[in-house]
């Protein structure tokens, strides 16, 4: 695979690992009366760490790979790094926003992560086309 | 396709109907305001876990670059634990997730208590295999 894609994919998995024991730590908190806790003050990181830092960055690392290339490129790949930079910043905004509750890191840090998905958006666009063209 | 994504991907459909079937019992229980039922972070993650999660193991472990010669899928031990360990995990939290007012009982704290432990080990499973043939050619 592309040297983008394996940054990516890992990337993803460290995300899934770390977001999913959020998962367990919040799933067997129901079991107690402490559901006020940190976990569940950071709930909100569970979201955003599975649904972009997991699965989005693990759908767009295969997805650099597998689109359809032109002739020997694979189009704007100077845009990944940007769109990694980008996506994983604004991720690190958003937990430590959502842990001190501040706004003013955890809101610029979603807009971040939003800026990411239309770089990346940007990048795949020309790919998703008919064979040969 | 090798037996254990063909495992993976058939019982992830099982679960995209389930969680489907969750999230309509989520929607009636909102609307007819039915006490001490509440299925809707159980419909989440039956569709995201189950599901969507599933899915991408299976195929991943069909797909990713081999890992060597002799052992072209990683350690496909790994993957049968984290086949069993992901499902008894879900269905452990389908038992008495949706229902609040269970989960102060003994035997419920234990299982939700299993339940994230055993799908939180079992992906670590799948996870640590799959990472290994994470492979830049």
């Amino acid at each position: 695979m592309p040297r983008w894609s394996a940054i990516f994919i890992a990337t993803s998995f460290v995300y899934l690992v770390l977001g999913s024991a959020w998962g367990a730590w919040l799933l067997a908190t129901k079991g107690t009366t402490h559901m006020a806790g940190l976990p569940w003050s950071l709930r909100a990181w569970h979201v955003h760490a599975m649904l972009m830092g997991w699965l989005t960055q693990f759908i767009w690392g295969i997805g650099f790979w597998a689109f359809p290339r032109f002739r020997t490129s694979r189009g704007s790949v100077y845009l990944l790094p940007w769109v990694w930079g980008l996506l994983n910043l604004g991720l690190l905004l958003s937990l430590v926003g959502t842990a001190v509750r501040s706004l003013s890191l955890r809101f610029p840090g979603l807009v971040l992560v939003a800026l990411a998905a239309a770089v990346f958006a940007w990048h795949a666009w020309p790919r998703i086309k008919p064979p040969g063209a | 396709m090798p037996f254990s994504t063909r495992l993976f991907v058939k019982t992830s459909l099982v679960y995209a109907v389930l969680a489907a079937v969750f999230f309509a019992l989520a929607d009636a229980a909102s609307f007819f305001h039915w006490r001490g039922f509440s299925p809707y972070q159980t419909a989440l993650h039956l569709f995201l876990v189950g599901w969507v999660l599933q899915l991408i193991f299976g195929i991943g472990h069909w797909m990713f670059p081999k890992y060597s010669r002799e052992r072209p899928r990683g350690y496909e031990g790994l993957m049968y634990f984290a086949y069993v360990a992901l499902n008894l995990g879900l269905v452990a939290r389908l038992v008495v997730e949706p229902f609040p007012g269970l989960w102060l009982q003994s035997w419920s704290r234990g299982l939700l208590l299993f339940s994230g432990l055993a799908q939180w080990a079992g992906l670590l499973a799948a996870v640590f295999n799959l990472a290994l043939r994470i492979k830049v050619r």
